[in-house]
Formats: structure tokens, sequence, C-alpha cells
């Protein structure tokens, strides 16, 4: 006990920045999560935009007084928030993509906060203090190395298999997330939304069950706003980074484009086509072809459906289709980065 | 004196290495064979044939030549083969492109971008080439080209990647010579 009231002093006065006493382990911890939140900040992935920092850190501002935390926007796909212990709140950018509107993100901000207060981040650091385990989350940062642990989403998912909150913690961070987004009137029903589409990954931070859906719905009382146009304003500029980011991660995206998909973005629908087409599953192509046409009916209708469209008849070995999608893809797309590519496809078709 | 100080600390290093002299006509596997440039060094790491001049973290043109369907690009210490994305035979260029950035990510590559997708004669073969840019693990911001042609769907891929600047500079036109001299057979 005495060890975590030590701890949480160094860390929440920054005591430890100053000069900690270099023979504890806690010293030793606190140091590795200070060094961790310089590589972050350093970090080649950290987004810089001004826009969707002063987004993010708008959010947080309306949920808690927000002096004491520092918020990174990380760009990597995946959905991950957390908090070291010192009060640094990292965001990835996969978050902002899973976010339907402005709410859900707000109540995933709100929870992840609500483990900081609560000091349950503190907690699980400390658990990790006497085992391996914090070897395997900062040793990497301490080294020096890039974003350190936040660049892997597998690493958080393996390590929060093993160093997850507790069911309890669980419980009161939705109990005061739920309560904060609400005093900054965040409609309540959007934690439900976010937690049940939650990846696998995070869940295994954030241990999810039955029992916590429920006690959530019976937290979930009155309306309030989502934010949804905001939050597609904002997100627009980056969708088409985003979406090739989750596309070309080594995974199975379906599921997560069916539910992105719903949202009828252009290129959320696009995503989905083209996650069926790299799945090659039998039946994905009718698949891939009927979202990719459903992204080019969309208002926002994206280009490179044109090009998914065109892909998959060179796949098939359909020449009259992918000449005609790429054609109209060249067409809408004059300067896209792969042109001198597609002028190659159209000469062998 | 550099290449000696650089083969001698490889081979305290206990990887396999070896001396090349320019001009030579190397294999590089699956019937691939290029041309070397001056002060080249070849080091075989976990069964894959890089080359470079100044060590493997500062310039590296990594060949991965013969994967078939269903294999992955290279090896990662520490990753299981099933950990890897891995290449499929109905991949186009652009799918290839995307399977280097995740092959890339797995060796803890950040911010993997692809640019510039465009065909290229690999020997008498169709290629493509693109290029790249990316940061290490450590951030250090880094630039690459890479080349590869799928010849009766198995597939060869040629990678240069550097620091940007002075090493990118400096080795990135003898990379492009060296993709210039690719012969297939």
């Amino acid at each position: 006990m005495k060890r975590v009231l030590a701890l949480t002093l160094m860390l929440l006065t920054g005591a430890a920045r100053a000069q900690p006493d270099a023979d504890s382990d806690e010293a030793g911890l606190a140091m590795q999560v200070a060094k961790a939140e310089d590589n972050i900040r350093n970090s080649a992935a950290l987004v810089r935009d001004p826009a969707l920092n002063d987004y993010v850190h708008g959010i947080v501002c309306r949920l808690t007084p927000c002096a004491a935390l520092r918020v990174y926007l990380v760009g990597s796909p995946g959905l991950n928030v957390f908090a070291l212990p010192n009060g640094a709140l990292v965001v990835w950018t996969g978050a902002l993509l899973r976010a339907q509107d402005e709410a859900q993100l707000a109540h995933l901000l709100a929870h992840e906060i609500a483990h900081y207060q609560n000091k349950d981040s503190l907690d699980l650091y400390h658990r990790m203090l006497d085992t391996s385990g914090v070897v395997a989350l900062l040793g990497v940062a301490a080294a020096g190395a890039g974003i350190g642990f936040v660049g892997t989403p597998a690493s958080m998912a393996a390590l929060g298999a093993k160093y997850s909150h507790s069911d309890a913690q669980e419980r009161d961070a939705d109990r005061a997330g739920m309560a904060m987004a609400a005093a900054a009137g965040y409609d309540p029903a959007a934690a439900l939304a976010v937690w049940r589409a939650a990846d696998a990954d995070f869940l295994k931070v954030h241990p999810w069950s039955e029992d916590r859906l429920a006690a959530l719905q019976d937290l979930a009382h009155g309306t309030g706003k989502t934010g949804a146009e905001n939050h597609r304003a904002v997100t627009a500029p980056y969708l088409e980074r985003w979406v090739g980011e989750e596309l070309r991660r080594d995974i199975d995206t379906v599921a997560l484009f069916i539910r992105l998909a719903a949202s009828g973005r252009g290129l959320c629908r696009y995503g989905l086509g083209e996650a069926y087409r790299k799945r090659g599953a039998p039946g994905d192509a009718v698949l891939a072809a009927s979202w990719f046409r459903a992204a080019l009916a969309a208002p926002d209708s994206p280009p490179l459906a044109w090009r998914g469209l065109g892909l998959l008849a060179l796949q098939n070995g359909d020449k009259p289709a992918a000449r005609a999608a790429f054609a109209q893809y060249r067409v809408m797309a004059p300067d896209a980065d792969d042109k001198a590519m597609i002028d190659y496809y159209l000469t062998q078709l | 004196m550099r290449r000696g100080s650089l083969l001698l600390f490889l081979g305290l290093m206990g990887c396999a290495l070896q001396s090349m002299e320019a001009g030579d006509d190397a294999s590089v596997g699956n019937g691939v064979t290029v041309r070397a440039e001056p002060g080249f060094a070849q080091i075989h790491l976990a069964a894959m044939r890089y080359w470079t001049r100044n060590g493997t973290g500062l310039d590296e043109l990594g060949f991965y030549t013969g994967i078939k369907e269903g294999q992955p690009l290279f090896r990662v210490p520490g990753l299981r083969i099933g950990d890897m994305p891995v290449y499929r035979a109905r991949m186009t260029p652009n799918d290839i492109q995307d399977l280097v950035v995740a092959s890339l990510v797995k060796k803890k590559m950040q911010n993997v971008r692809t640019g510039a997708l465009r065909p290229c004669p690999f020997g008498t073969a169709q290629g493509f080439c693109f290029d790249l840019t990316l940061a290490n693990d450590e951030g250090l911001e880094m630039r690459g080209r890479a080349i590869a042609s799928a010849r009766s769907s198995v597939l060869d891929l040629l990678i240069f990647t550097a620091p940007a600047g002075y090493y990118f500079d400096q080795g990135a036109p003898a990379a492009e010579k060296i993709f210039s001299s690719i012969q297939t057979h």
C-alpha cells in the first residue's frame, strides 16, 4: 500500500520528473512512464494537425477540467484510448474512425478519464511492477523506441489479456464516465453503441460482459446531443487515410466495415467493398461489387470505389468491366497516386 | 576502412556475410540475378539476404524472392510465420503494395506510406515499383524504393530503405542501378 501511495504522489505531483529516488522501483516506474510520454510526444506517429487535436481536446475539456490531462492523438488504426498514470491521455485515430458521432467518442474518452481519476491506471501499472509485465509495457519506450508500446495493437491486447481492469473497476468507470458525459450534455445511448461495437482487442483491457451491459443500460437515462454532423465534418478530411490504414492491417476487416458502412458514408461503404475484395472468400466478389456500387451511390461518392470495381473485375478476368471502371477512376481521380499503374492496366485490357 | 569495419563488426555479430565485387552478377534466388554496385556487402540474417554499404540500419537492400501462395514476404525475429501477412497469387500490384506496408508494420515500422505505384521492367518480365516513406521503431524518418514482379504466381520483391537525407540520397541511385540490372531466368 505504501508503494502505491508513494508512486501516486510521484506521478500526480510530477515529482518523478524532478528528482526521483533512483533506488526505488516506484521511482524507476515513474521515470519510465515519463519517458514513455516523451516518446509519444516526439513520435513520428503523433498527429499534429491543429483542427483534429482541437476537436479531441475540446471534448476532453467539456468532460472534465482538463488542465491536468495532456491529450496525445496517435495516427494508428485499431481502437485504443488509454491514460498513463501521470495524466497523459493517448487516443488512436482508429477510435475517431469507429466513433459514429461526437457522443460516442466522448463516452470512450470519459470512460478512460474515469479510470485515470479512479487511479485504476496506476493500479494496473502497479500490478505489473512485480512482474515482467511492466518491462513488456514500458521497456520499449524506456529504450527510447518511437511510440513504444502504443505502436502495436496486438501488444496492448496481449497485455490486456493478462493485465485487464477488474470488473469492479470497469463498472465504476462506466458509472463515472456516464455521469461525466451526461453532465457535458452527450447522448447516454451513445455509450451502449460504442461499447457494443468495440474491437475485441480493446475489450481484453476493458472486459465486457452481459452484466456490464445491463448495468450500463440502467445508467443510460434521458437524451443528449450526438454531435454527428460535427464529427463527420471534422473527420471527413482524414477518412480516406484512416480507411486505407484499416484495410492494410493484417486482419479480416469485414466485420468492422459492416458497422462503419451503416453510417452511409461513401468511403466506409468503399471500405467494406475492399474488405470483401481483399478477403476473397466464396461469395465475397459479389458482395464487394455491390458495396462499391453502394459507395458510388453515396452523396460523397469516392473515386476509389471505381478503382475497387476495376481491380475486382481484373481479378475475375472481366476485361470490359475492368476497362470501364479504371477509365472512370482516371476521370474522377486524374491525379491519383497510382495513375501510372492504372494506365498500364488499361493498356493490357 | 568503413567497409572493413562493417565486415569486422558483422563478423563479430555472427552474421553470415560476403564481400562483393562491383560489376559481379549475383544470384539472389528464384532465378533472379543482379549486378553488384561498389561498396556493398551481402549479409544473411534469419534466412534472408540483404545488401548494405553502411550497415542494415543505415541502408538496406532486401531480396525477397520465390514467395509462393500463403507465404510471408519475410520473417521478423520474435514473430511466428503465422503472425505475418501472406502473399496471395490473386493479389494485384495495388494489393502487393498494401502487403508490403502490412509486413513492414510487423517490423515495427511506423507511418508507412507508399506512393507512385507504377509499372517497371523486372528484367525481361513485367514488374512494378513504388516509393516508401516510413519511420523506424525509434522514430527515425526513412525512405525507400521497392520493385516486384509476380511470375507464374511466384513473387519476387526487392526493397531498398535508408534514413531520409544523406543515406537515402547516397544509396538510392545505386539501388536503382541494381534494380535496372535485374535478370530473370
